[in-house]
């Protein structure tokens, strides 16, 4: 087991530095390239959403990721408004690129990329958990 | 009639490079050029953001009688066109 916590402040340039240090520490604990990218793409969707909808942008967001030998995974706490991404409504995803919407996608990726998301209010924050499996073939 | 510009986006399609890769994507499509031919081999990381960007160049393409195509994505990379159903949006090429 290894373990990464951080506090941020989100803003795209912290949130760009915080994937940084995530990836290299799940590189340096043999993480799969794959699942590396999904963790930090997910922590990524979940940060700038917090940043922009959370109706608190100078609130601090906590994060941690804990790898484990089947999975990873992750939390990440803030203290904005009430916002649930696992029973916010998907993006359509049909149709045509002229007829598609630009935007929400980033929820989209965090449901379809993850192996489990769950959320709870806790104490007035935010806390939503993820895991996503570690592929031995990557 | 297709004429197709080549971009190569390197390391990290996110929101902290969106806008630049966006602003490089429309640059390109002047004058006659109505595709894009996207090479991802060298992207290693692809976001919401960056999906973004692809969307807005395969709709200004489309809206020139063009089209975007991908090539060449890494496993991580493509499994992002995948869950956002890129892959039946735009061409991707192995």
């Amino acid at each position: 087991m290894a373990d990464f916590s951080a506090e941020l402040t989100p803003g795209t340039d912290a949130i760009s530095e915080l994937i940084e240090r995530v990836t290299a520490f799940l590189t340096d604990a043999q993480v799969d390239k794959r699942a590396t990218h999904h963790v930090a793409l997910v922590l990524e969707e979940l940060l700038t959403n917090a940043a922009t909808h959370g109706g608190s942008p100078a609130t601090a967001v906590s994060i941690s990721v804990t790898v484990s030998p089947a999975r990873v995974s992750g939390e990440v706490v803030d203290g904005g408004k009430t916002f649930d991404p696992s029973r916010e409504r998907d993006a359509d995803l049909s149709g045509d690129a002229d007829k598609r919407e630009i935007g929400g996608l980033g929820l989209v990726l965090v449901r379809r990329l993850t192996e489990s998301l769950a959320y709870e209010r806790v104490g007035g924050r935010n806390r939503t958990t993820f895991s996503i499996g570690r592929s031995p073939t990557c | 009639m297709t004429t197709t510009a080549d971009y190569r986006p390197r390391g990290r399609l996110d929101a902290s490079t969106a806008a630049a890769h966006e602003k490089s994507v429309q640059e390109l499509l002047v004058g006659e050029v109505n595709s894009i031919a996207i090479n991802l081999s060298e992207l290693d990381f692809l976001s919401s953001a960056g999906l973004r960007v692809l969307l807005i160049a395969a709709k200004a393409a489309k809206a020139k009688g063009g089209k975007v195509v991908l090539i060449s994505p890494k496993p991580p990379v493509l499994d992002v066109l995948v869950a956002s159903g890129f892959d039946r949006l735009v061409q991707i090429q192995a």
